[in-house]
């Protein structure tokens, strides 16, 4: 080589590489890839059923390794994940393709049967879910899905009615595929894969919307306050389900609805009146639930309609009720917050001369108990979609009033227009409140705590999403 | 290992900071007087955002500053937009009830100030309409005397600004990749695009040439979360070699630009990443991830290695000795010029991913064009360094809307002075490429 001219290309490459100095930056404009995640999740470890996984901790776990057919990034605006397309055929008909190789560990290829399968178990006896208002428009109320497959990986689904909240309704992660397996439990198809230690989840290499950026999600099962503990000590990166005001990170979105159901040939008729006259729902929240919580007056959370705080009615006579039987008020044992609050609706209601004996269940308990509808009063706690129309479906059906579903969602679906509709789901809601044997008491969002290094993005129905998450900075 | 090579850094670089706007002048000072006793009496609801253009942004912001501060005296709760995508939103998303739109400019020696003041708060039985409410709404126009200093800012603002960014073509889908080279002979360099769904050959004014679509094709079994390619360009042999994550195949096609065709002449694993004379050096992807690397090199001779993945390369040949620059994760980077020995390197941080080197001048000298280095910056930054001796920073700008992705230099008017061409990611998710072009001196 006899001057710079001769320098070829490749070889200043080579000279250039043999160089490398790197500063680590604090963020960059593109996702990193790699690295553990490692979780605190405060609560018991859920169970393998979509449905049961809906308080917003536990369907956050649950989604890393069971997604449905879409989700949603906006209330507005899905994205298809085990789908390729949702395509709309017909005024009432929407065509649905399955993504192709996609392959569920021990289940083999994912197909239209396992979709119709896993639906079809919200309806089943056994498994009777409230989230079955999801696809009470389909036809059939998406009972017989059977004959809506077109081939392995192709499905149509067809509404009674008109219901344009249909596609948004599917991205709800009650309705998530998971494929039951021999010997019990269920294996779905997520970013994420288990591992055969039970505490890690690896990177699914091979999930549609790629692989996530982390490596591997680690999880450790710890009460709230050693979780915190265990965050302070920088042995986890993230608390799930619990967090200090300091490092608190809460979704905007507050769409865990809790209601409290009763029967009122068992707690009598003044029952709304006097729990109105002696329950204050900001106490509540304040001091009872205060995870991030909202008091909840109408039928639907805050989130989904503009609230008006129902005027108190004089609590009646105490005295008529001495001599009636004690009620008992089921509450979800997963959740300590309902623990608190049902003790505090119990003392209050006490001065009243209402005999209130707490009991606590598992929540699949809990729903066999509703759907049963073996219970005098019962904390029941839903995860409402962020759409005001299939919210509505979901508390008529929490309330008990199934029936009420055919009179109430064609008139509702009939209106084309979303903020139309929207309206009129206020305006149905404030009128059926009276109605239906549920009091609404609180919203919660999802909640958690990480160390400032992770970039943790949050989905339309307010969960985080732990497949876009990563490391950014030192 | 020579010593020399190991010896080589110049050190880390910060980039610096903006000065602050000086004071405005008086009349843009009376200015914002008269117009915040305008905004109060036509009854303006606190509270109020302000948001103020000209040509000249040191003046727009003295003014806003100004005018802030008379309307926080009237209790206005004024708050100042500064590069905001959408202030009509931003407004409601942070509970303004007023939004006050102005433009200042001068005109037969006059400075005025014109524009609007409306009410941005939505009834809430509007549902997602969003309508407006009936007030306030008011015009807003007021004038004073323009000092001689305004007058000389708003006029020579524009011609002072040594760049300028023009639309260039839109996509439908976010660009994976872009490239650009002179495919046809014409002297004038193409723009090759790469979205997940086509990779598009665009002439030096936009139009399209030729297209392949490869949106049926069936996807890689480990797709990538966000489009991820590269584009590499051979003009003598026509050449178009790109790597496709969603794909996770690369394929090299022939450009015809007679009939404006793509023809297929091979399929690869790797992707391709750089060339080297005629030939193409290509690099292995990481299964699913949006980076390449860490080694790379022609087929069948030795590769070479950066050490570390990389989130792209970019190269100016026409320089001597040829410039390269590598783009890591996490926005560190490495600048290299020259041939295997003496020559002079540079490590970076605080770059965007997207980065790219531009020969502005066209004499071989190029400038380091990048984006913002935070994640989904709002709004983004476009930064130009020069690289003449240390990079010291020439000159930046807000992009109004949108994030820069890809950055690559093309020659489109034959001048042998390149644009930055900017592969710009919509907030619909659509893509748009646009042009920074360098204006010449006066």
């Amino acid at each position: 080589m006899k001057g710079p001219k001769q320098v070829g290309p490749f070889w200043a490459i080579a000279a250039f590489v043999h160089f490398l100095c790197v500063h680590p930056a604090d963020a960059a404009e593109r996702g990193n890839y790699g690295g553990t995640l490692r979780i605190a999740f405060t609560g018991p470890e859920a169970q393998a059923e979509p449905s049961l996984a809906d308080a917003p901790a536990d369907a956050a776990l649950f989604q890393t390794s069971f997604q449905g057919l879409c989700r949603l990034q906006s209330a507005d605006k899905l994205q298809p994940v085990l789908a390729t397309e949702m395509e709309q055929t017909g005024a009432r008909t929407w065509r649905i393709s399955l993504v192709e190789g996609a392959r569920i560990r021990s289940a083999g290829g994912l197909t239209a049967r396992h979709v119709a399968q896993s639906w079809a178990r919200l309806s089943q006896q056994g498994t009777l879910s409230p989230y079955r208002a999801l696809l009470y428009p389909l036809r059939g109320e998406g009972r017989q899905l059977e004959g809506a497959i077109l081939s392995s990986s192709m499905i149509e689904l067809s509404t009674a009615f008109a219901w344009p909240d249909l596609p948004a309704s599917l991205c709800h992660p009650a309705l998530a595929i998971a494929v039951p397996i021999a010997g019990g439990g269920a294996v779905g198809l997520g970013p994420f894969t288990a591992t055969s230690r039970g505490d890690v989840l690896e990177e699914n290499l091979s999930f549609p919307l790629g692989r996530p950026y982390l490596d591997r999600l680690k999880i450790v099962f710890a009460n709230g306050r050693r979780a915190l503990r265990l965050l302070s000590l920088a042995q986890v990166d993230l608390v799930l389900g619990e967090a200090e005001k300091t490092n608190l990170i809460r979704s905007p979105l507050e769409l865990y609805a809790t209601y409290l159901a009763f029967k009122a040939e068992r707690t009598g008729a003044d029952f709304r009146g006097d729990f109105e006259g002696a329950v204050d729902r900001a106490q509540l929240t304040q001091f009872f639930a205060p995870t991030a919580s909202v008091p909840m007056f109408n039928l639907l959370p805050p989130a989904l309609m503009p609230q008006s705080a129902t005027t108190a009615t004089r609590a009646s006579a105490a005295s008529k009720r001495r001599a009636a039987p004690p009620l008992t008020l089921l509450y979800d044992q997963a959740l300590p917050e309902q623990r608190l609050v049902a003790e505090r609706i119990q003392v209050r209601l006490h001065d009243l001369g209402y005999r209130i004996v707490l009991k606590p269940v598992s929540r699949s308990e809990l729903r066999k108990r509703w759907a049963l509808g073996q219970f005098d009063l019962m904390l029941h706690a839903v995860l409402m979609p962020p759409l005001p129309a299939p919210a509505l479906a979901l508390a008529i059906e929490l309330a008990g009033k199934h029936e009420l579903l055919a009179s109430e969602l064609p008139r509702i679906g009939a209106e084309a227009e979303a903020a139309v509709r929207e309206l009129k789901v206020r305006e149905r809601a404030l009128a059926l409140a009276a109605q239906l044997p549920l009091i609404p008491l609180y919203a919660q969002s999802a909640v958690l705590s990480a160390s400032p290094r992770w970039y943790l993005p949050f989905d339309g129905q307010g969960l985080p999403r732990f497949d876009d998450a990563y490391a950014v900075g030192e | 290992m020579r010593p020399l090579l190991l010896l080589l850094a110049v050190g880390t670089m910060t980039f610096p900071q903006l000065p602050t706007p000086p004071p405005p002048p008086p009349s843009a000072h009376r200015l914002a007087l008269e117009v915040a006793e305008r905004i109060v009496s036509q009854g303006a609801e606190a509270p109020v955002a302000i948001l103020v253009r000209s040509s000249s942004q040191a003046l727009s912001d003295g003014f806003a500053t100004v005018l802030a501060a008379a309307l926080a005296r009237a209790q206005m709760g004024p708050s100042v937009l500064n590069n905001v995508a959408d202030p009509i939103q931003w407004a409601r998303a942070n509970l303004v009830k007023s939004l006050v739109r102005l433009e200042l400019r001068v005109e037969n020696g006059q400075l005025i100030a014109r524009g609007d003041l409306f009410g941005t708060w939505v009834n809430f039985w509007s549902g997602k309409a969003v309508t407006r409410p009936p007030q306030p709404a008011a015009i807003i126009r007021a004038s004073v005397d323009a000092d001689p200093e305004v007058a000389a800012i708003l006029a020579s603002s524009s011609d002072r600004n040594p760049f300028r960014l023009t639309g260039f073509a839109s996509l439908p889908l976010r660009t994976a990749a872009l490239a650009a080279g002179d495919l046809d002979g014409d002297g004038r360099d193409e723009v090759v695009a790469l979205t997940d769904d086509e990779l598009v050959v665009f002439s030096w004014d936009g139009r399209v040439l030729a297209k392949r679509n490869h949106r049926k094709q069936p996807a890689s079994p480990t797709p990538c979360r966000e489009p991820v390619g590269s584009v590499v360009l051979v003009p003598k042999t026509r050449q178009v070699a790109y790597f496709s994550c969603r794909l996770g195949k690369a394929e090299v096609l022939e450009f015809e630009p007679s009939q404006g065709s793509l023809k297929l002449v091979e399929t690869a694993d790797a992707a391709p990443i750089a060339r080297s004379g005629e030939s193409l050096l290509w690099t292995k992807v990481l299964p699913g991830q949006n980076t390449f690397g860490p080694e790379f090199g022609a087929k069948g001779e030795p590769a070479v290695s950066l050490g570390q993945a990389f989130w792209t390369l970019s190269y100016l040949l026409s320089s001597t000795p040829p410039v390269y620059l590598a783009v890591f994760p996490g926005g560190t980077g490495t600048l290299a010029r020259g041939g295997p020995s003496g020559a002079d390197r540079w490590a970076l941080r605080e770059l965007g991913a997207g980065s790219g080197l531009v020969d502005f001048e066209g004499r071989g000298v190029p400038a380091l064009v990048t984006s913002s280095p935070r994640f989904h910056s709002e709004p983004e930054e476009v930064r130009v360094l020069q690289l003449t001796k240390a990079p010291t920073l020439k000159w930046t700008a807000v992009l109004p809307i949108g994030l820069i992705l890809q950055v690559t230099g093309a020659d489109l008017d034959g001048t042998r002075r390149q644009a930055a061409v900017l592969g710009v990611w919509m907030p619909d998710g659509s893509g748009e490429i646009q042009v920074l072009r360098s204006l010449p001196a006066e």
